[in-house]
């Protein structure tokens, strides 16, 4: 992809007009990052041009919707829009959109091609009825369409669904993966990242792609260079060294010095009391405790964060949560 | 390239696998059909062949196909004007008979809003149908207790394995492609039944390599029994809490699937303290998952798989050995096959309801139980068939609420005595004949459309229930409460038995299935 560097790399603004997550959106199967034993699958269908109904499940930012365009950019090559539908079932959900919308897809002619694709994202979200009436379709139109249905989890999808697809599992990036792309970014736009940016962004990204990318971008708006700093302060995260010192203190009993550093992270660092629990839940397993007092940690986590949902005063929660910690170390 | 589903669908009904017995029992309704004509329900799980059949079945008798299903528009007036136009006057252009077959797929499907007034439309066409009308469902206790009894069933059953790999080889040989046998047995091991799951996993598997070998069978979703086993193994005998975790995210199970996975093998391993403090964190998890179903807050998952994967690992005393046969858990069989068993209490309560003017929760809840024990083994005969009598209850939801078996002579005798009942009511116009001040209208006094028309009723408020939402609580909450009570004996006993007798095996269970429920 580096061919596409633009001349003018070297001034930060070129490359700022656009979208990077659109920018960087692989467009043929081989650029995808990852996915090192469904890319080659996905690649034999189109090579062979036998592409059967696909369901792709897994979590967001894992190149779900990406496989399933570079599917359809293969194919169809440039005029690819014209033979791929996409609609997102949660903003269109229900029973009539798969009724209509679908049909008059599949229906309306089209020359050069044997099928066309209609992409249904977070098919997950369609009632049952929906995907009942889904089901036959795909049958019915199975001559001129295929269908690629993405989900956060397979089973959240009717068996009858699920019987007439492939099902490929997309897991979370593997930190390789995302920093791959991360560097290869860089590159292409001419931003000076160090290392510790790099890897600050891949930790705040947690296996989400659209993530890193959306972080790359925006802490590159923000200076010069990318550094660590620039990263933790754009995607309010604590540096998980921070988190996992707040916690230290809190099991050797300072709990005064604990409840500091939760006042800076909220105060100064701006991070919300979910931020907390999420990166707290995220460096349990790197903190002094034994696995059952780790157990215990997360599930009184998990206390602070329902309670913080339902209206409780979050720095008191995450308090109470590390004054508790000290009790590890008594007992 | 084409779908291989669809270029191996059976074009005759010789050539339809692995039920044999469906095959020809369809063959006969349809070659007896000018006698009784009456419509047929073709029922089974997905992908055993059921609309495979309805087509091959047309084909073969050389009548013309009228299809209609779920994701055509059903309201009523569409349902009667395409199947009521087309099953009453035979087809203009087609020779011969003047015949056609009409098929309605998803007919289990007819409900929801989308559809109001659907089933019942579907109801009246079949009973006025004056052409072959087939029905194909999944669910066959999702149709309406009027319109089950208005057609002949007939049931596809899971395709066993033995009949699915030689149509996998049949397709390899026509495809060219090379194959191992294992790998073949291995396809149709990970499918289960379906057999059109089978050949999509064969046609996605064939299409990357040049042989077939069972390393090459490993497709997605479906390996997953395979995967749950290998995680159950690791949990329970020696991962560390942080291993257990996160070798957890490799398994696509659910965390609310997980859980039923783990409470159920977990005696397998544990005992005594540690079993208490892995239940204490899977209890835990449990109240994680009604909190996500409570707030729709899904981030809250995490917290359940913490406790039911970490937590359960971490209460280990010592690392376990040997080797375990872990099993589904047993409320996942149950639901296969109370599936039937719930459906008929259902309609059984839906006519009590009607009959006393209940709510169907209220018949279930309250009303059903004390019939139960009152009827129970039919001791008191006189009010076995009085009840009979007034609920129109036939053998086997009479042996549902009684506990005698259904096939049982006893049974027969007073499912007779009440049909007379029921006749001598008619005739006198009298009274009730079970609680005097009831309502008298017995489902089976001949007054057909009055009838049919409150069952729909109460069919589709019942039928707005069947919501995602619902039917997920319902899975996870009310019915894995029966895991608990449920002894696994009992479970297992019919596995493969006909859902439509399922109640047979209760023959001489005293608590019946019905019991279960409350």
């Amino acid at each position: 992809m580096s061919e596409d560097a633009p001349a003018d790399a070297d001034a930060p603004a070129a490359g700022r007009a656009d979208v990077w997550i659109e920018k960087y959106r692989p467009e043929r199967l081989a650029d995808i990052k990852g996915h090192g034993d469904i890319v080659p699958r996905l690649e034999r269908y189109v090579a062979t041009d036998d592409l059967p109904h696909l369901m792709f499940a897994g979590p967001a930012g894992t190149g779900k919707t990406t496989a399933a365009q570079s599917i359809s950019r293969e194919i169809y090559g440039e005029n690819w829009r014209d033979n791929f539908l996409e609609l997102n079932a949660s903003d269109e959900r229900g029973i009539d959109v798969v009724r209509d919308r679908i049909k008059n897809f599949a229906r309306a002619s089209f020359g050069g091609h044997d099928y066309r694709i209609i992409f249904l994202d977070e098919a997950d979200a369609l009632t049952k009825d929906a995907q009942s009436a889904l089901r036959r379709t795909m049958e019915q139109f199975s001559h001129n369409t295929r269908f690629i249905l993405s989900c956060n989890y397979s089973s959240q999808i009717i068996d009858p669904i699920q019987s007439r697809c492939a099902v490929f599992r997309f897991t979370e990036l593997e930190d390789a993966a995302i920093e791959a792309q991360v560097r290869e970014i860089a590159e292409t736009e001419g931003i000076e990242v160090t290392d510790d940016g790099v890897d600050a962004v891949v930790y705040a990204a947690a296996g989400d792609m659209r993530k890193a990318i959306n972080a790359l971008q925006a802490a590159a708006v923000m200076g010069e260079t990318v550094d660590e700093e620039t990263v933790f302060a754009i995607t309010a995260t604590a540096r998980p060294e921070e988190v996992e010192a707040m916690v230290g203190r809190a099991i050797d009993g300072d709990f005064t010095a604990a409840r500091a550093a939760l006042e800076d992270l909220l105060t100064e660092r701006g991070l919300a009391g979910g931020d907390v629990v999420d990166q707290l839940h995220r460096s349990a397993w790197a903190l002094d405790l034994d696995e059952r007092a780790t157990v215990r940690l997360l599930e009184r986590l998990g206390e602070v964060d329902y309670r913080i949902t339902e209206g409780a005063n979050e720095r008191l929660q995450l308090e109470a949560m590390l004054a508790s910690l000290a009790l590890e170390h008594e007992s | 390239m084409a779908d291989w589903t669809e270029t191996y669908r059976p074009t005759t009904l010789s050539a339809v696998r692995g039920n044999d017995k469906a095959r020809d029992a369809l063959r006969n309704w349809a070659e007896r059909w000018e006698d009784h004509r009456k419509a047929a329900i073709v029922h089974g799980s997905p992908g055993v062949g059921k609309t495979s059949a309805a087509h091959a079945l047309a084909a073969d008798m050389g009548w013309p196909v009228m299809e209609l299903n779920a994701s055509d528009d059903r309201q009523a007036d569409v349902i009667k004007r395409v199947a009521g136009e087309a099953s009453k006057t035979g087809t203009l252009t087609a020779g011969g008979s003047g015949r056609r077959l009409v098929i309605l797929d998803e007919a289990d499907n007819f409900h929801g809003n989308a559809d109001y007034g659907g089933a019942r439309e579907v109801t009246r066409v079949v009973k006025e149908a004056t052409q072959p009308v087939v029905l194909v469902a999944n669910e066959f206790y999702d149709m309406s207790n009027t319109l089950r009894n208005a057609c002949e069933t007939i049931e596809f059953r899971d395709v066993s394995k033995r009949s699915i790999v030689p149509v996998l080889r049949d397709i390899c040989r026509r495809e060219g492609v090379e194959y191992d046998e294992a790998a073949l047995e291995a396809i149709a091991d990970s499918t289960s039944g379906d057999l059109r799951s089978a050949v999509n996993d064969l046609q996605a598997v064939a299409e990357e390599t040049d042989r077939l070998t069972v390393e090459d069978v490993v497709t997605g979703e479906r390996d997953r029994t395979e995967g749950i086993f290998e995680y159950l193994d690791t949990l329970l005998k020696n991962a560390s809490a942080e291993e257990a975790l996160k070798a957890s995210y490799d398994v696509d199970e659910t965390p609310d699937e997980l859980l039923n996975w783990v409470e159920d093998n977990v005696p397998k391993e544990y005992a005594g303290g540690e079993l208490a403090d892995a239940y204490e964190f899977l209890s835990q998890a449990d109240r994680w998952l009604g909190r996500v179903r409570a707030t729709q807050e899904y981030t809250y998952w995490r917290y359940a798989s913490d406790n039911l994967t970490a937590g359960v690992a971490a209460s280990r005393r010592e690392p376990k050995g040997g080797w375990t046969r872990y099993g589904p858990p047993s409320y996942w069989r149950k639901l296969g096959q109370t599936r039937s068993t719930r459906d008929r209490r259902d309609s059984i309560a839906r006519r009590v309801a009607d009959a006393e003017g209940t709510s169907l929760a209220t018949a279930r809840r309250e009303l059903l139980p004390y019939l139960s024990a009152m009827t129970h083994h039919c001791r008191n005969r006189d009010l076995t068939v009085r009840m009979a009598a007034a609920y129109g209850l036939d053998a086997s939801e009479l042996s549902f609420i009684t506990g005698s078996g259904a096939d049982t002579n006893k049974v027969g005798s007073i499912v007779e005595d009440a049909a007379d009942l029921v006749a001598e009511q008619a005739v006198e116009k009298g009274g009730n004949a079970f609680f005097d001040a009831g309502d008298p209208s017995p489902d089976d006094t001949g007054d057909g459309s009055e009838t049919a028309e409150s069952d729909e009723t109460a069919a589709e408020s019942g039928d707005g229930q069947v919501t995602l939402g619902a039917t997920l609580e319902d899975a996870a909450g009310a019915d894995g409460e029966d895991t608990v009570t449920d002894s696994e004996g009992d479970g297992s006993a019919n596995q493969t038995d006909d859902p439509g007798s399922a109640s047979a095996h209760d023959e001489d269970d005293g608590q019946s299935g019905l019991s279960d429920f409350f």
